[in-house]
């Protein structure tokens, strides 16, 4: 598989659809949508 | 990564921004990780790992896999209570993790993609990030 080039910085965020602490779908979107958003991304719980 | 955003949860809300944190983790497994945290980081669940893969974030390679400081770390987690029985069968320890601040128009403000298992962004850094782009607002 081909290596994809990293985000960088201006670009537009992936909008997709996770699932929120409830199991209910949500789209990434509707996150930053009223306020800016630091978005982490874990590799594991600890 | 996350004690250090559930430290200054408080800061980054004061100053408009949302704290979100994406696990591999099931729905009620994030929920509780987030919950004994801080409630209020808005926490994701991608099991599937596709927001991963769509953020571009990268795996360890055999090299840091075989890194005796993963086997290490994982023992620290698991005695300061971090890792719970059950969540470690079907999850990614290949996976690296990664921060990013986006806008309210869904731009990057800041991007780190984590090097290896150690490595994540200073929270120095990210709320300076915060601060430019409310000057620049």
């Amino acid at each position: 598989m081909a290596k994809q080039n990293k985000l960088t910085v201006n670009e537009a965020a992936p909008d997709i659809q996770v699932v929120n602490a409830d199991g209910e779908p949500i789209r990434l979107a509707s996150i930053w949508a009223t306020k800016p958003v630091v978005l982490t991304f874990l590799r594991h719980f600890g | 990564m996350l004690d250090q955003l559930a430290q200054n949860t408080a800061w980054f809300n004061q100053h408009g921004v949302k704290v979100a944190a994406v696990t591999m983790g099931k729905p009620y497994e994030a929920k509780m990780f987030c919950a004994q945290r801080n409630p209020d980081i808005v926490c994701l669940s991608n099991p599937d790992q596709t927001a991963y893969q769509q953020y571009r974030i990268g795996r360890m390679g055999a090299k840091e896999l075989l890194d005796p400081g993963l086997a290490l770390n994982g023992a620290r987690i698991a005695v300061k209570g971090g890792y719970k029985a059950g969540l470690r069968t079907d999850m990614d320890m290949a996976q690296l993790g990664a921060t990013f601040i986006i806008d309210t128009a869904g731009t990057l403000r800041l991007v780190h993609y984590n090097r290896n298992q150690y490595d994540h962004p200073e929270v120095a850094k990210l709320k300076a990030a915060v601060d430019a782009l409310k000057a620049a607002a």
